[in-house]
């Protein structure tokens, strides 16, 4: 793990500002309209985070990304 | 083959390298290489560089790989005898031009107007220092007035060097078509039953291309022709099933490896696959990743495109082309024909259509 945060993760990806991420900010605009976009998202949460949550791919939101690592995190421990 | 042992030095690729890192040799020591064949892979501050060999003969190493080696030093030499001694290293050690595509020739204002004007290449005026106008215009002269009125006769063109990478791209690619036959089968196919099969499916990534992989790879076992390729008058079969993915999405066009898919499930294709498209947005694929391919795979379905034909690969039989509504199998004549593409492509689709039924 890297020590990156999600926002950090998110903002690097697409090419924003970590600050104007909030729970509603959208992963369906631009930036992450391809399906590379979507693949180097679980990608790096896996690699900066150490969640392996494949269905991150299919987040619509940022808050919906956070709960759905937040429930990932509590399987793995589990 | 050269008379004498030819040096090929390192090119300087971009004006901050002093040195540069010798990755990958592509060829064995003292192996047989074309003229054109990419010998070896150079990391450079900026990208990877494919060098090829200039001239047919057998290679003979100068340096390890892993070895920081300085632009303008000895990388290797094309002999004509793989046994016979290598000259001491000397300074006048005869070399090949650089293998970037540039001319070693300095051109001054005047000259080189007069070179883009004629749509002249600047590698013919190679090893002669500062180029001035009276030299070129002496190289038009000699060739001959029917020549020069050919030259002028064209349509007036503006010259722009091609960046290195498409340079290196081109080598690459030009090496996997010497003497190629390569033919072509397809057949309409739509995703669109496999991605939402893939989309009931997020723990499993979501997309369709791990299930494709994985099928590919099942059936390159079957048919292994296609995980080959033709070298010396002989079919060479590859033990290992490791498959590339054409990605340009605005770092270049680049084909990392996905080594040993037969012996992967899904999933884990899926999760290799999400890390190679990160180390592909973080300019981090370097020439490890893209070495070693068997066969590859280009998936122009994102860009609208029905028919695509894109180029097999060096060392490659075959490449699986994906359209929207088609899917097109290129495949190298020399070592089969289009009824065994055919059969291949039948196989594939029908397997994709079961995982589309079944969602598994």
């Amino acid at each position: 793990m890297s020590g990156k945060d999600l926002k950090t993760v998110v903002a690097e990806l697409a090419g924003a500002d970590p600050a104007a991420i909030d729970a509603s900010f959208s992963l369906q605009g631009e930036a992450f309209s391809s399906s590379i976009k979507k693949a180097a998202l679980v990608a790096s949460i896996r690699r900066h985070l150490g969640v392996d949550c494949m269905q991150a791919a299919f987040a619509k939101s940022y808050g919906e990304l956070e709960a759905m690592i937040a429930a990932s995190r509590a399987r793995q421990r589990g | 083959m050269p008379d004498e042992p030819l040096a090929v030095r390192v090119p300087r690729e971009n004006v901050n390298d002093e040195t540069v890192k010798l990755a990958n040799w592509l060829a064995a020591d003292r192996q047989k290489i074309r003229a054109g064949e990419v010998v070896v892979a150079l990391e450079t501050s900026k990208a990877v560089v494919e060098v090829p060999a200039p001239e047919a003969g057998f290679i003979r190493y100068e340096h390890p790989e892993g070895a920081e080696i300085a632009v303008g030093e000895i990388l290797f030499y094309v002999v004509a005898d793989p046994a016979a001694p290598l000259p001491a290293r000397t300074a006048g050690a005869p070399s090949a031009a650089p293998v970037d595509g540039e001319s070693t020739a300095r051109f001054s204002a005047k000259a080189r107007a007069l070179v883009d004007e004629h749509g002249l290449d600047p590698a013919d005026f190679s090893g002669r220092g500062l180029v001035r106008e009276s030299d070129v215009r002496k190289f038009l002269a000699a060739r001959g007035p029917a020549k020069a009125s050919f030259e002028t006769s064209r349509a007036a063109a503006k010259r722009e060097p091609l960046t290195k990478r498409k340079l290196t791209e081109i080598r690459h690619l030009a090496a996997g078509q010497n003497a190629g036959l390569a033919s072509s089968v397809g057949f309409a196919y739509s995703m669109e039953g496999l991605r939402r099969a893939a989309a009931r499916r997020p723990d499993g990534g979501g997309t369709p291309m791990p299930i494709i992989l994985h099928e590919i790879a099942r059936l390159l076992r079957k048919h292994p022709v296609f995980n080959a390729y033709f070298e010396d008058d002989a079919v060479h079969y590859y033990s290992a099933v490791n498959i590339g993915l054409v990605i340009d999405a605005g770092r270049g066009l680049k084909a990392p490896v996905i080594r040993g898919v037969d012996e992967k499930t899904p999933l884990d294709v899926a999760r290799e696959m999400q890390d190679l498209m990160l180390r592909y947005l973080s300019d981090e694929i370097d020439a490890a990743a893209l070495a070693g391919g068997t066969f590859t795979i280009s998936d122009l379905t994102a860009e609208g495109a029905f028919v695509v034909a894109p180029l097999i690969n060096y060392r490659q039989s075959a490449i699986l082309a994906m359209g929207v509504g088609q899917f097109t199998l290129v495949f190298d004549h020399r070592l089969t024909e289009g009824r065994a593409a055919a059969v291949f492509l039948r196989e594939l689709i029908a397997a994709l259509r079961r995982h589309e039924e079944t969602g598994a």
